[in-house]
């Protein structure tokens, strides 16, 4: 019988599948990529990079490319950050002007060998004040499909933010959560192992933070999603990174925090504080960010031919990457408790 | 009025001649025993009604047998050499010619060759339309052994067909969901099996098919980018007879006949799959072999459909007629070892059910009435336990439609043909999903719809001058979903120039709405995606279509058309979560993206046809373009922008006992995302659908080998054979980025996989 299996198993290949590697040409040069995130007040900075074509070869550096940025048709300064840690060839130039509201910019950018980019951004119009509220509903154990038991926090926040929605208004929630480590008794070892990365930061300064950004109305989801914006990694939410209010301008939402945990009834508690950012985003960060989004995180076969279409959208007509400009409103530290049990 | 005229060939039949009383139909089938004549006449005209027995060799002619046969019964007839024309006595439009198309002779009435009258749509304003009839089906070409209504169509000009075997009928540009299937009348929501496969539509019972893919007339609605109408033969009112087949994938059997002689009679016909035959002994075999690591497998699957109908007449002009179709699919897949199992279970299918009542009034008013009820339905069912964990997630999506419709065709002059209707549709749609894990509390979620829709359309049919025609028609449709009404207003219009008896031009503008969406997150046909209503965030898609053309009827029977169409799609909508099977019916308004689509091009067909030979080519020529702002800022190709589409299908009958057919089909290749540029750890894609995959094509041949049984029945041997050459067309492709072994210097290595090689595949039919 098992000599019968195995020949099955020997002849269902060939009768059933023919595999071929393919040659196939897109994109012989690499493309110029900006990362931009204008804003009022603050440091601004845009990041350039030359990208490498997957089947070609690199042409040109991010050393190669020569950028202008105007306002209003008014040239503005850039200026190399020196102090700019690059990970990957990218260069990071600093605005030296003030930005405001409502200002618009115009960039571009080339190289000698690529393609010219072009990319425009407007600085929504600031967030009002904003109403809200952020309640912890309640606490439970859960497991996921790989069996790794956790203990998810579920939490809502209820934000008005007093203005009524549009086709072109786009709103990015961030919740800020700084947390502490206080051990109570004699903490075994591997508990510490488990949060090593976590201790380093409890050793540094007390506390980290990590930012959440959630999409409207969220799903029960474990599932959490990092998003590289510049200056940092920021988590957003499992559907997408803006939200439309209803109609009386009131943004609701609930959202899980998981924390993994694995025979712990013990001796590490953590306290957490708080902090609200809503931010206001152009049409085109939106599309940008959600876009990155969906490509690096959905799980559709996109490999194999079957899916809707890709998220590809960037506002660098020619290029890669984003231009974008957002509004923050931003508030204080805030309490609610959350403890491991 | 079904404007068809159908040629039938009418063949050796046994029929008793002691009989007293008998029918239209019946004696003309003496009477081409006798005489060897043959009937051609319109399909409209009804012949299973009562008749004396006019059939006497020795004191009847063939003239004195036709004058008594067709006496006060409305019928005209006219003898042309071995052939009898019949007409209706005050019929408006006398057909200005026939193409008289021959195939040999065959053992029962039902299965005499029924072939298209040539000049159906040349001679109207319509454009877009392909009829098919139901014979052509139960001619020859097979896949796998199974003709089949969709793959059919997907050899029409300006069908794409997607990915190979799956089914998929992207229709001028359309979007594969927005195709109205029609069974007698009534809309079908699961049109395949085995995930596209196998269309839902038993071949044997179809007497009719009518594609119409632009020019739409005014009496179709609901959908957006082409109508399938389907119409099934009711039961033979004389004989009891059936068919028996039995094919690779699946078997089949049908039967009808009279319930009562002359006035009722059923049809019926079931398939069902036989994919348990090969996966039980596998089941067994792996489970075996498997036993001492206390792993055991269970996979089956199974499909099967049943139609039916009963068709009474209450006397030649009233007939009703009831008709049933149940169609499930399910599968299963249960795996399990020492510590956990894991259990998949999907079911989908559809059940309808209808009554139909048609109505003569004259020989110039015609009624048509029907009530339906359909139900469309999925059901996924996942479950997880082990040890530590137990985890089930349960999908659930129902479409209940439940509508009566009245359409009325008048002839009020020479010069107008008028047709109205009115149609109601009540749809309930559920949607569920019920999550639960230990020690998580349950979580259940449904949607709940309750829609009314409400249709009225008037069109006529102008006859101007003898070389102008032209066709206005409205269509009116309100949906409401209680908290928002939409309106849809649908202009449908027509001229045509006959220009020559051979020769005609005609130009067509329509617009179609559609204001139920599939909810789905890829393009393969399975029971994870939700039919879903429009809504206050939702809006019905739309399309607005000119298409126009050249028609030729050539010398040597030789037809010849060109068409050029322009389609514009409004309110497209993509799926844009991040779940590749299930999409969130909870946020599914919010995961969906709007968009616009365009598609234009040009089509050709040629077809030659005499008696023992019929070749039919197919080019098309088109773009199809869409733009989704939140994708990309401009037009980007579509998944299926195939810019050359050519079938060439050829079928030659060289003895009583063997035909040969013969189908290559060529499509520009679907188009893909892929990535193409990287900076560090990130890969990204400049542009969607930046692929153009490997051009499609193949070549399928088949043989038919016919016998008579020592019963007198037909039994049929079909062998055929797809993709002859073994062209690896691709189903799937498989992107790697890989590095050296520094993690440097990245690049992307795709593979294409092609699962289906040279194909052989046999089926037997009985026809007794």
């Amino acid at each position: 019988m098992r000599h019968i299996f195995k020949l099955i198993l020997a002849i269902l290949p060939l009768l059933a599948a023919c595999e071929e590697t393919i040659d196939f040409a897109v994109d012989s040069k690499g493309r110029i990529y900006i990362d931009a995130t204008l804003h009022e007040g603050g440091e601004n900075r845009i990041i350039v990079n030359v990208s490498t074509p997957l089947n070609g070869q690199e042409t040109a550096t991010a050393d190669d490319v020569q950028i202008v940025l105007e306002s209003d048709g008014a040239p503005l300064t850039l200026e190399r950050d020196a102090d700019y840690r690059s990970s990957h060839g990218e260069i990071s130039y600093l605005i030296q002007e003030e930005l405001h509201t409502g200002q618009s910019f115009d960039l571009r950018a080339e190289a000698n060998g690529l393609e010219s980019v072009k990319a425009s951004a407007t600085i929504p119009e600031p967030l009002p004040e904003i109403d809200f509220t952020h309640n912890l509903v309640e606490t439970y154990k859960a497991s996921n499909p790989y069996e790794v038991m956790s203990l998810n926090t579920l939490e809502e926040f209820k934000i008005n933010i007093h203005e009524m929605p549009s086709d072109d208004k786009y709103y990015g929630v961030q919740i800020l959560r700084k947390l502490e480590y206080i051990t109570v008794g004699d903490v075994p070892s591997y508990v510490w192992e488990k949060y090593a990365d976590k201790r380093e930061v409890v050793e540094y300064d007390k506390f980290y933070v990590t930012g959440m950004m959630y999409g409207a109305d969220l799903s029960l989801t474990d599932t959490e999603i990092r998003h590289k914006l510049y200056g940092g990694d920021i988590m957003v939410g499992q559907k997408c990174v803006y939200i439309k209010p209803e109609e009386n301008g009131l943004i609701e939402g609930k959202y899980i925090i998981v924390d993994g945990v694995e025979q712990i009834d013990f001796e590490v508690r953590r306290t957490c504080r708080y902090k609200l950012k809503v931010y206001s985003l152009s049409p085109q960060t939106y599309k940008c960010i959600k876009s990155r989004y969906i490509a690096e995180y959905s799980d559709a076969p996109l490999h194999l031919g079957f899916s809707p279409a890709t998220y590809v959208y960037t506002n660098i007509e020619g290029g890669l990457g984003m231009f974008g400009a957002v509004s923050c409103y931003e508030s204080d530290w805030f309490d609610l408790v959350h403890r491991l049990q | 009025m079904k404007k068809t005229i159908l040629l039938f060939i009418l063949n050796t039949l046994t029929l008793s001649l002691l009989a007293q009383s008998s029918t239209i139909k019946a004696e003309m089938e003496l009477l081409h025993k006798e005489y060897g004549v043959n009937f051609v006449y319109d399909s409209s005209i009804e012949l299973n009604i009562s008749s004396p027995v006019i059939y006497d060799k020795k004191t009847t002619s063939l003239d004195q047998s036709l004058e008594t046969l067709f006496a006060g019964t409305g019928i005209d007839y006219e003898i042309m050499k071995k052939y009898i024309v019949l007409t209706r006595s005050d019929s408006k439009k006398k057909p200005k010619g026939y193409t008289i198309f021959i195939q040999e002779q065959k053992d029962t009435l039902d299965a005499a060759s029924i072939t298209s009258y040539i000049n159906r749509s040349h001679s109207s304003t319509q454009t877009g339309l392909t009829p098919i009839d139901g014979s052509r089906f139960r001619k020859g070409f097979a896949v796998l052994g199974s003709p089949d209504v969709i793959k059919e169509i997907q050899t029409l000009s300006g069908v794409s067909g997607g990915t190979e075997l799956l089914s998929g009928m992207y229709v001028h540009g359309g979007e594969g969901h927005d195709n109205l299937f029609l069974l007698n009348g009534v809309p079908l929501y699961q049109v395949t099996h085995l995930a596209g496969l196998i269309s839902a539509f038993n071949t044997e019972i179809i007497e009719s098919l009518d594609f119409y893919k632009s020019g739409f007339p005014a009496r179709y609605g609901g959908k957006m980018s082409s109508v399938v109408d389907i119409q099934t033969r009711p039961g033979d009112m004389q004989e009891y007879h059936g068919v028996f087949n039995i094919g690779l994938l699946n078997g089949g059997l049908q039967f009808e006949g009279p319930i009562v002689k002359g006035k009722t009679s059923f049809n019926i016909a079931a398939r069902r799959s036989w994919f348990d035959v090969v996966t039980t002994p596998f089941n067994l075999i792996y489970n075996k072999v498997m036993e001492k690591k206390n792993k055991r497998l269970n996979i089956h699957y199974s499909m099967t459909d049943l139609n039916g109908s009963i068709t009474h007449l209450f006397n030649k002009d009233s007939r009703l007629s009831a008709d049933f179709y149940y169609g499930t699919d399910k599968f299963g897949l249960k795996t399990s070892d020492i510590d956990k199992t894991d259990d998949l279970g999907l079911k989908w299918g559809n059940i309808l059910a209808s009554l139909n009542w048609k109505k003569k009034f004259s020989d110039d008013l015609h009624l048509n009435t029907s009530v339906h009820y359909v139900r469309s339905n999925t059901h996924v069912a996942q479950h997880h336990d082990s040890k530590h964990l137990y985890k089930s997630q349960q999908d659930t999506s129902i479409l209940n439609d439940i509508g009566a419709k009245a359409e009325l065709d008048w002839i009020p002059s020479e010069h107008h043909h008028i047709s109205a209707g009115a149609s109601f549709s009540e749809y309930l749609i559920s949607s569920k999903r019920n999550l639960s894990s230990e020690p998580q509390t349950d979580n259940l979620f449904s949607l709940n719809y309750d829609i009314s829709e409400v249709a009225l359309y008037a069109a006529d049919e102008i006859s101007i001058t003898n070389w102008l025609k032209t066709n206005i028609g409205l269509r009116y449709s309100l949906t409401d979903h209680g908290e928002k009404t939409y309106h849809s207003i649908e202009p449908r219009a027509a001229v045509g120039f006959q220009l020559n008896e051979a020769t005609s031009l005609k130009l067509s503008y329509t617009e179609m709405s559609q204001a139920i969406h599939l909810l789905r997150a890829h393009y393969v046909d399975l029971p994870m995606s939700s039919w879903l209503p429009s809504t206050n965030e939702i809006a019905p898609m739309r399309s607005r279509q000119v298409a126009g053309g050249v028609y030729v009827n050539m010398p040597h029977n030789i037809s010849f058309s060109i068409e050029g169409y322009w389609k514009n799609m409004m309110n497209l909508y993509e799926y844009s979560g991040v779940d590749s099977i299930y999409p969130d019916i909870k946020n599914w308004e919010e995961e969906l993206i709007l968009g616009k689509g365009r598609s234009y091009g040009a089509e050709m067909e040629v077809r030659w046809r005499s008696e023992k030979m019929d070749i039919a080519a197919y080019y098309t020529l088109s773009w199809t373009e869409r733009y989704f702002e939140e994708i990309w800022p401009t037009w980007y190709p579509a998944r299926n922008d195939n810019r050359h589409k050519f079938n060439i299908n050829a079928t030659r009958k060289f003895s009583e006992k063997f035909e040969m057919y013969a189908s290559w089909n060529f499509q520009s290749g679907n188009r893909m995302t892929v990535p193409t540029q990287t900076i560090g750890e990130a890969i990204y894609y400049t542009s969607p659908y930046n692929l153009k995959l490997d051009d499609y094509h193949r070549l399928d041949i088949g043989f038919n080998f016919r016998k008579t049984t020592k019963r007198g029945n037909e039994s049929i041997w079909n062998l055929s054979v797809y993709n002859a050459y073994c062209r690896l067309n691709p189903l799937f492709y498989m992107t790697n980025i890989v590095t050296d072994m520094y993690g440097e210097n990245k690049k992307i290595v795709m593979k294409q996989c092609a699962m289906i090689p040279i194909l052989p595949s046999f089926s037997y039919t009985l026809r007794f």
